[in-house]
């Protein structure tokens, strides 16, 4: 009789998922990917950039021998292709955004011109997380970690946890990342399931806090939307990310404040 | 090449058979006498040879007239010929009986000839329940009607002598002879025949589809249909019983979505008993709001839809309650492991009042109790009936219906999260016969949806709520005309998503809709222009207005906010009156075959904004037409026919549309859809067209029966902001649409059925490319809707075993059943972003991880076996 049940409960209140042999028809178009995140840090910034993946899994196609610039009313900066790294330019000096002010990212490759404008946000004050353990284990993980509603703020959280010095290995270093925004979406409520996170107390907690315009929060939200929220039983209708860059680049140009944190879990 | 072959060999099975349709009985040989008889004796005669029956009105034939007949032996076919050749005496068979006429010319009723009137209400002898659609026919004159939708008919003819018919599906029919001198009030008990139940039944269409033959587009779903579909669950539900209709097209499994031809899920009006219902199902579509025992009668228009009922583009669903037995008191239930549920009805006075209560609960805490023992999930519906009839002139009705779904997670007593919907709606009717011609149905009206959404204590919620009164009046002058007109004041109060905290006061952002008035007025006349042609026409007249207190936001040209206007109590801000013409027309080629056309236009002004392809009813919420969101529109233009033949227990049907339709919404990409004041400013407008062939073959005579569906259709959308401004095809389009039911009587108590559904999978847009940012990896997405699910099929499988003999009075049965029986996976979605942890497909959360992201698709319901026991008293 519990075989039946357990049958039964099966049978009616699951639905069933399972990994399925598909084959998308992906484009053969050259399409820029602009990974342009600037910050009020006065260091040398970064861009990557990048056309589509041959794969769903496949690694990123760097763009090389691109001329990329951001300026502002004030200053302009040029960036320089890592020499090491391709598709990484590096800006030719130190620089730090200024709050308010209006950026503008100018790039030119194979031909093509692509621009964005972004204004520079701020950051409020970062807010404090709690690492439970979890069960009768050693490990912790981080509590509501995910996307959450605040009607005054928009933010991005990023947790680079680091727990090498405890099991050196490269799997011993992790990124989590956790999302402010002012709308409630369906997929917070009703989302997929999502792998989980543990590490062992004290791991080495780098916690940066990014302040969000609402154009940048709005990708994001997109971003959450098409990768988190994405194949829960309530998921919205597919579409592509917002972007700031012209001429058909895809990804986004952002000037953010930002706050770092660093700790010991204990 | 495959799919041109296939066309071919379903259109010769649908076509093929029609060439040889012909009544057999025609053919019997009759011997004649010759020299000089009258026409009276003459077919006296050929009535004793042969046991056909004939009649005629005097008016059309002169019965006492000579003939000249020569001796021989002659087919009755061949002497109708000549009867019509040389005495131009034209016959019709109607009912295996030989109408006769006299030719070229149908009994013509002069406008100031002065009429008397017959009417009354037909019931079922056995319950007192009213019959709706019955057929009335004036044998000989060409003359007939249908009762209405409470089983009210009349009918007016000059003064003389007739026979009148009544016939109803299941029921005996009944002749009665009348002397027409004065106006006469026959109301008709009818036999159930339940033995007889195939020919009767076929019978009845016939007549009603010659009748009513200037309507179209209008199928009927009444629960001996239901019946024969194999159950899900112990039911059948009023929507899995719709898709198997041609130009309705379902959601997916579990859904209580609908499409029908081309429209989106929002433009159909579901009613019972004239109030309207804003979700009609439990479980999230698992299972139908309406309870099967309570439905008397369910009507579905898809075009051609009546002008009393209005404000939805593609489809009214008409449900009727029963009234409750008149004469005896009568118990039916169901006891199934997932639902159960027990009706009762009886007189309360006999013969003048009585109740219809029914209780359904689903049971399914037992499947998932032992394992999560604070989840409370499962619906509930409570239904009531009252009528009561002082005197033959008036009748008064009162329904009322509540349906809760519950889906939470419960600690210490209290709801910590979960899910709440509720459907509440009422209805108070007054039946009136003015005069023998006019009948006026009064109805007040009160529904409300509500959903509620708790997190912690805090609660979303939505709501609409609607209330109405309604007068309907039809009026009957003479047999060849006929009109309804009326009119009706509604006022819908919209609250599309507000959050309260811990059931208190509103927090931001605060959301605030006020209410929306309507007033309708309607016309509409048909008009039985001769014996084969009907017409129709009239108009819809919706008049809407929106009042305060609201805010509205006004936006530019991109979207983005302008302005804020806020608007005080009762202040009227914006309004729309609109006019929708609507025509139809009827042509009966022959007695058993019709051509009809019909042109329609709607206007639709409540809106539901849901930015999903989820099967299931979610977070959604339902909005007026307003300063931004400009009422729906539909022009629809279809064409029909529809034959009978084979002894007329085959009826085929079929129609083409094309449907146009205006400012249709659709949603910029991850619109921001919850607790957004601002929510209008995520809507695209824009248009759609839908155009196909649906055809329906129905065998409804014989131990095996059934009908089968095909539809072949399309649905585009073009909205300038979507795109690129190109036409794309719709979620619910999809092409090809077949589905078959069949119910075989293998023994006198075990009845078989069967029902196969295939469509070709929705379109979806999916990936033509990836991309990385910030170690996400993103999807590049083509044309909106580039892409399609696989196609989808099921094959449902069911067994009726019937434990009473036919006359006990207790009656009880089991019915087994088995949803996709093959197991066939049919997929709702298909995704990319998951990773594959043992079997458990997740999201990653580790930006740094090295697992690989899968392609995945998500199916519902593989196998799903049920039990049910059915019993009556």
């Amino acid at each position: 009789m519990r075989l039946v049940m357990i049958i039964l409960a099966f049978l009616f209140l699951l639905s069933c998922e399972r990994v399925i042999d598909w084959q998308p028809q992906l484009t053969s178009e050259e399409k820029l990917v602009v990974e342009a995140i600037i910050t009020d840090e006065n260091k040398r910034q970064e861009i990557y950039l990048s056309t589509l993946l041959d794969s769903l899994n496949g690694g990123p196609n760097p763009v090389s021998g691109a001329f990329v610039m951001v300026e502002n009313a004030t200053e302009s900066h040029l960036f320089w292709e890592d020499i090491e790294e391709n598709g990484l330019y590096r800006s030719q000096n130190a620089f730090a955004i200024v709050p308010g002010s209006i950026y503008k990212l100018t790039i030119d490759w194979n031909g093509n011109k692509y621009e964005a404008w972004t204004t520079a946000s701020e950051v409020l004050p970062m807010r404090s997380f709690s690492f439970p353990t979890y069960g009768e284990t050693d490990s912790v993980y981080i509590a509501g970690i995910g996307v959450e509603y605040n009607d005054s703020e928009e933010a991005m959280y990023e947790f680079t946890i680091d727990w090498q010095h405890i099991i050196p290995g490269d799997s011993s270093i992790a990124r989590q990342v956790h999302y402010v925004f002012t709308s409630i979406n369906i997929g917070q409520l009703f989302g997929p399931d999502k792998d989980q996170l543990y590490f062992p107390k004290g791991s080495l907690v780098f916690q940066r806090k990014y302040g969000l315009n609402p154009a940048y929060a709005e990708y994001l939200r997109s971003l959450v939307v098409e990768t988190q929220f994405k194949g829960g039983l309530f998921e919205e209708s597919n579409g592509n990310l917002p972007t700031n860059i012209s001429n058909g680049g895809l990804g986004y140009f952002a000037a953010c404040s930002v706050l770092n944190d660093t700790l010991i879990v204990e | 090449m495959q799919i041109k072959s296939w066309y071919i060999v379903f259109i010769f099975f649908l076509f093929g058979p029609w060439s040889m349709a012909q009544s057999d009985f025609l053919d019997k040989s009759v011997q004649i006498s010759g020299g000089k008889v009258s026409i009276e004796h003459f077919i006296e005669r050929i009535s004793d040879q042969t046991g056909v029956l004939f009649s005629y009105s005097s008016s059309q034939i002169d019965a006492k007239k000579s003939i000249q007949l020569a001796d021989g032996r002659e087919s009755l076919r061949d002497i109708l010929a000549m009867l019509a050749k040389q005495y131009d005496i034209d016959y019709l068979i109607v009912e295996n009986q030989v109408v006769l006429k006299r030719k070229g010319k149908d009994e013509v009723i002069e406008f100031d000839q002065h009429l008397y009137t017959i009417s009354g209400y037909l019931f079922d002898s056995s319950t007192g329940e009213t019959l709706i659609g019955a057929a009335v026919i004036v044998s000989g004159t060409g003359n007939g009607t249908i009762s209405n939708a409470f089983g009210y008919y009349s009918i007016s003819l000059p003064e003389g002598r007739y026979e009148v018919s009544y016939s109803y599906l299941a029921f005996k029919r009944e002749k009665v002879a009348v002397n027409l001198k004065t106006n006469l009030e026959k109301s008709i008990y009818l036999k159930p025949d339940r033995i007889t139940l195939p020919p009767v039944l076929i019978r009845s269409d016939v007549k009603t589809t010659l009748l009513e033959s200037s309507q179209m587009s209008r199928l009927d779903l009444n629960q001996d249909k239901l019946d024969k579909i194999p159950e899900f669950g112990g039911e059948v539900g009023l929507i899995k019983g719709l898709q198997t209709l041609p130009g309705i097209k379902g959601h997916s499994d579990g859904s209580a979505f609908f499409f029908v031809r081309g429209g989106a899920k929002d433009q159909n009006l579901i009613i019972i008993d004239d109030a309207p219902v804003y979700n009609p199902s439990h479980l999230f579509g698992y299972y139908s709001m309406v309870i099967p025992d309570f439905t008397k009668d369910i009507k579905v228009y898809k075009s051609d839809m009546p002008v009393r009922i209005g404000d939805r583009l593609s489809s009214i669903v008409d449900i009727r309650t029963k009234d409750g037995n008149l004469n005896k008191f009568h118990l039916t239930g169901m006891i199934n492991p997932l639902v159960s549920r027990l009706s009762v009805e009886g007189p309360i006075v006999k013969g003048e009042s009585s109740y219809f209560a029914s209780l359904r609960t689903s049971n399914i805490q037992w499947i998932y109790r032992a394992f999560v023992p604070n989840l409370d999930f499962g619906f509930n519906d409570f239904n009531i009936k009252w009528n009561y009839i002082p005197n033959k002139s008036n009748r008064f009705y009162f329904t009322f219906f509540s349906g809760n779904d519950l889906l939470a997670n419960v600690v210490d007593g209290n709801t910590e999260s979960g899910i709440n919907w509720s459907n509440l709606a009422s209805s108070l009717r007054w039946n009136n016969v003015i005069n023998s011609k006019m009948f006026v149905n009064s109805v007040f009206t009160a529904s409300i949806y509500q959903y509620r959404l708790i997190l912690s204590g805090n609660s979303w919620r939505s709501n609409i709520a609607t209330v109405s009164a309604k007068s309907d009046f039809n009026y009957y002058p003479r047999p060849d005309w006929r009109f309804n007109f009326g009119f009706a004041f509604s006022t819908h109060g919209f609250d599309p998503g507000s959050l309260s905290l811990n059931g208190g006061t509103k927090i931001l952002p605060t959301i605030t809709y006020g209410k929306s008035q309507e007033m309708d007025v309607y016309m509409k006349g048909i008009y039985k222009l001769n014996r084969k042609i009907n017409l129709s026409a009239g108009f819809r007249m919706p008049m809407w207005n929106n009042t305060g207190p609201t805010t509205i936001y006004l936006y530019d040209e991109n979207y983005q906010l302008q302005d804020t206007v806020n608007i005080n109590n009762n202040v009227t801000y914006k309004g729309f009156i609109h006019f929708d013409p609507r025509i139809s027309m009827g042509y009966a080629i022959d007695s058993s075959s019709s051509l009809k056309f019909s042109y329609g236009a709607y206007h639709q002004y409540i809106h539901l904004l849901s930015n999903t392809t989820s099967p299931f009813t979610s977070i959604e919420a339902w909005l007026p037409s307003g300063v931004n969101i400009k009422p729906q529109r539909a022009d629809q233009l279809a064409l029909g026919y529809t034959k009978f033949w084979g002894k007329r227990q085959y009826k085929v049907t079929a129609e083409a549309y094309y449907k146009h339709m205006q400012n249709q919404i659709d949603y910029e990409a991850h619109a921001d859809m919850l607790l957004n004041p601002l929510l209008e400013g995520e809507l695209r407008f824009g248009k759609a067209q839908a155009y196909g062939l649906e055809f329906l073959l129905e065998k409804t005579y014989g131990r095996l029966n059934g009908w089968m569906s095909y539809t072949w259709s399309r649905v585009w959308k073009k909205t300038p902001d979507i795109n690129g401004g190109k036409y794309y095809r719709a979620f619910r389009d999809r092409p090809h649409d077949f589905s078959i039911s069949l119910n075989y009587k293998w023994k006198p108590i075990v009845e078989l059925n069967a029902q196969w559904t295939y469509y070709t999978g929705s379109a979806i847009t999916t990936p033509i490319g990836f991309y990385k940012f910030n170690d996400n990896t993103l999807p590049l997405y083509g044309e909106k809707n580039n892409d399609r699910l696989p196609d989808y099929h099921r094959l449902d499988l069911g067994i009726k075993v019937v434990f009473n003999k036919p006359e006990s009075r207790f009656k009880h049965s089991l019915t087994l059943s088995l949803y996709n029986a093959y197991g066939r996976k049919n997929p709702i979605s298909i995704n990319y972003n998951k990773i594959d942890q043992n079997g458990r497909l997740l999201i990653p959360v580790d930006l740094f991880g090295t697992a690989d992201l899968v392609f995945s698709q998500r199916d519902l319901l593989r196998i799903m076996p049920s039990v049910s026991y059915k019993f009556e008293l």
